[in-house]
């Protein structure tokens, strides 16, 4: 449910517009001159905001892909993310999202285009080796699918660059396009899980566990390579056990032998977007855990973040290989 | 400050206000500075005058004479002009611009409210022609810029009802017919306003919070540094599902001797933390 479009008088008449615009034909329309209007304006709440979103169309002008953060890799020697959308359907209470933007509405770049032809330039100046890109950073890669297209476009238009490699990441059961495609072995599907126990608490309008791993089965099955991402660990005591039968559930149900890769990291967020949403919930208690300050950044303690990663790492170690575990350290 | 959810109505002329006051049983505040108010058990209603200037200027006497807190409902409520639309149709503002500088507000949009967006042009002097479809007022921007100071946008909305189109002027509109329109809209009004007020109720300041601090604040002499920090452990000690009126009871029977802050973490080290904990 969006509460309305905003659309910028720029992509009034691109056909991607026109063609969302014909998905809600009961939304009122704003224009606007550019997104951040909407988006930047002070006094806005973003908890408020998550409750009825709106949808933001607008053509995104510069730096389309940036590099990744460092420390962040599946394998790939150059790494690169990009965002076509900004905020996510999903109100995940460890995401930083809510704590980095002003508002919960939507932005959609629908100049997928621009974001194509950087993603080859940067595959040419690294000719002849993998680069891999991330477009699940800002957003939920296929939440939204039905209604922005992204896979099915970003597939067929990287299907021509030999040297890029595409994560799709997600909390989504949004699989039904990639069902039609033939499978790519350089487009990861790589899903994010945490225990649903503490699902159930921090993952609020997110889709069941069971469902999602049905989902990814599915495109298994399909021939698409999967990725698991268990990224943030969440601390609460007790987490071995919650996290061991993460693990197993999980992997049971996959064919690990075809598993591209599993990455892990603990929660931490930058100090400023960590107090911002401290203030839109307050009594939330995954806030009131064992942090502290680190490099300008709220995390874990060292030895509760080290305790995990390393118990996470021995567990999966008993499933899958060395070489396609990532461990996300900063 | 106050942490009580007051419905702000602001119009710019009696004959808007009178539905109001009759409904909401409304009665005047007689030392109001500048304007007339008038205040009922939890709405607020100002009488602005015509003009961007005084709707801004009034919000911003209202706002010092109450000392709000930032969530408070504020509504822009009045008559206004649009070449198309038919007299007495009533719609929501999505986006405000003020002719004079071209400068656009966007009110957020709210799910499942059964009225019409439209854009809202602010005008100097009221518009004749219509010439764009948009909706001719003179107000708007100047009560949406100020009132966003002091409270969060969702919760500051405009609402406008069509009194003149370009088959019936603006000069034919008297004030019986402006009040008969607005009275027509009361229900409508009055059911975005709850809705608007159950939104605020999300975002009001934690009373539990409040009421600790000032049991410590009156207790302790504390810098404003030591403030900030207080308020940081209280709602730590909160949200690890500490007990606030144990805490009230042990701080009011001396706990805390010279040194609260470090009492406080104290007791808060001493609450296990658990995510899962019902």
């Amino acid at each position: 449910m969006i509460s309305g479009l905003y659309i910028e008088e720029d992509v009034s008449t691109h056909p991607r517009v026109l063609e969302i615009r014909d998905r809600f034909p009961k939304a009122p329309i704003v224009t606007c001159e550019r997104y951040g209007e909407i988006l930047n304006r002070k006094a806005q709440n973003f908890r408020l905001q998550k409750q009825q979103p709106a949808l933001i169309l607008s053509r995104k002008h510069n730096k389309h892909v940036l590099p990744a953060p460092a420390g962040y890799s599946i394998g790939g020697a150059h790494n690169y993310y990009f965002s076509h959308m900004l905020n996510c359907l999903y109100d995940c209470r460890y995401c930083f999202l809510q704590g980095m933007y002003r508002s919960a509405h939507y932005v959609l770049f629908v100049n997928y285009e621009d974001f194509v032809a950087e993603i080859a330039q940067i595959c040419a100046q690294h000719e002849g080796a993998s680069v891999y890109f991330y477009s699940g950073y800002d957003c939920d890669s296929l939440a939204l699918e039905p209604v922005t297209g992204f896979s099915a476009y970003f597939l067929r238009a990287l299907a021509h660059v030999e040297n890029a490699y595409l994560e799709l990441r997600t909390k989504s059961t949004q699989v039904r396009q990639l069902l039609t495609q033939t499978p790519s072995p350089k487009v990861i599907i790589a899903f994010s899980f945490t225990p649903a126990e503490i699902a159930a608490v921090l993952e609020h309008k997110v889709p069941a566990l069971e469902r999602r791993i049905d989902a990814m089965v599915k495109l298994q099955e399909h021939g698409w390579p999967i990725g698991l991402r268990f990224d943030p660990l969440i601390y609460t005591p007790g987490y071995q056990d919650l996290y061991r039968r993460l693990f197993a559930n999980v992997l049971s149900r996959l064919n690990i032998p075809l598993l591209h890769s599993i990455s892990f990291g603990v929660m931490r967020m930058p100090e400023n977007f960590y107090h911002n949403t401290v203030r839109l919930y307050p009594r939330e208690r995954l806030f009131a855990a064992p942090l502290e300050r680190i490099a300008g950044m709220m995390a874990y303690a060292p030895p509760v973040e080290q305790q995990m990663l390393d118990f996470c790492q021995t567990e999966l170690l008993r499933y899958v290989a060395p070489e396609k575990l990532f461990p996300c350290r900063f | 400050m106050a942490d009580a959810a007051y419905k702000h109505i602001i119009v710019a002329l009696p004959c808007e206000a009178r539905p109001f006051i009759d409904y909401y049983r409304l009665h005047g505040v007689l030392d109001f500075p500048g304007f007339r108010c008038y205040v009922g058990d939890d709405v607020r209603l100002l009488v602005t005058g015509v003009g961007k200037v005084a709707a801004a200027a009034a919000v911003g006497a209202c706002q010092g004479y109450f000392r709000n807190a930032p969530h408070q409902v504020w509504l822009n409520v009045g008559v206004a002009g649009h070449r198309e639309l038919s007299l007495g149709s009533t719609v929501l503002a999505g986006k405000i611009t003020d002719q004079a500088t071209q400068r656009s507000w966007y009110p957020p949009l709210l799910c499942n409210v059964d009225l019409p967006v439209q854009e809202v042009c602010t005008v100097d002097v009221p518009e004749t022609a219509y010439r764009d479809a948009m909706v001719y007022e003179m107000e708007a921007s100047g009560f949406y810029a100020t009132a966003t100071h002091f409270a969060t946008a969702e919760l500051v909305q405009c609402i406008k009802v069509i009194s003149d189109n370009s088959e019936q002027g603006v000069s034919g509109v008297h004030a019986a017919q402006v009040q008969a329109l607005l009275a027509a809209q009361v229900p409508v009004i009055d059911a975005l306003l709850a809705r608007l007020t159950r939104m605020s109720r999300e975002v009001a300041p934690d009373g539990e919070l409040r009421a600790l601090m000032q049991t410590f604040v009156e207790r302790h002499r504390i810098t404003a540094y030591q403030r900030r920090e207080l308020e940081k452990s209280l709602r730590h000690f909160l949200a690890l599902g500490g007990d606030g009126n144990k805490l009230a009871a042990a701080v009011t029977a001396g706990g805390g001797g010279a040194k609260p802050l470090s009492w406080l973490q104290a007791q808060i080290a001493a609450l296990p933390y658990d995510l899962l904990a019902p």
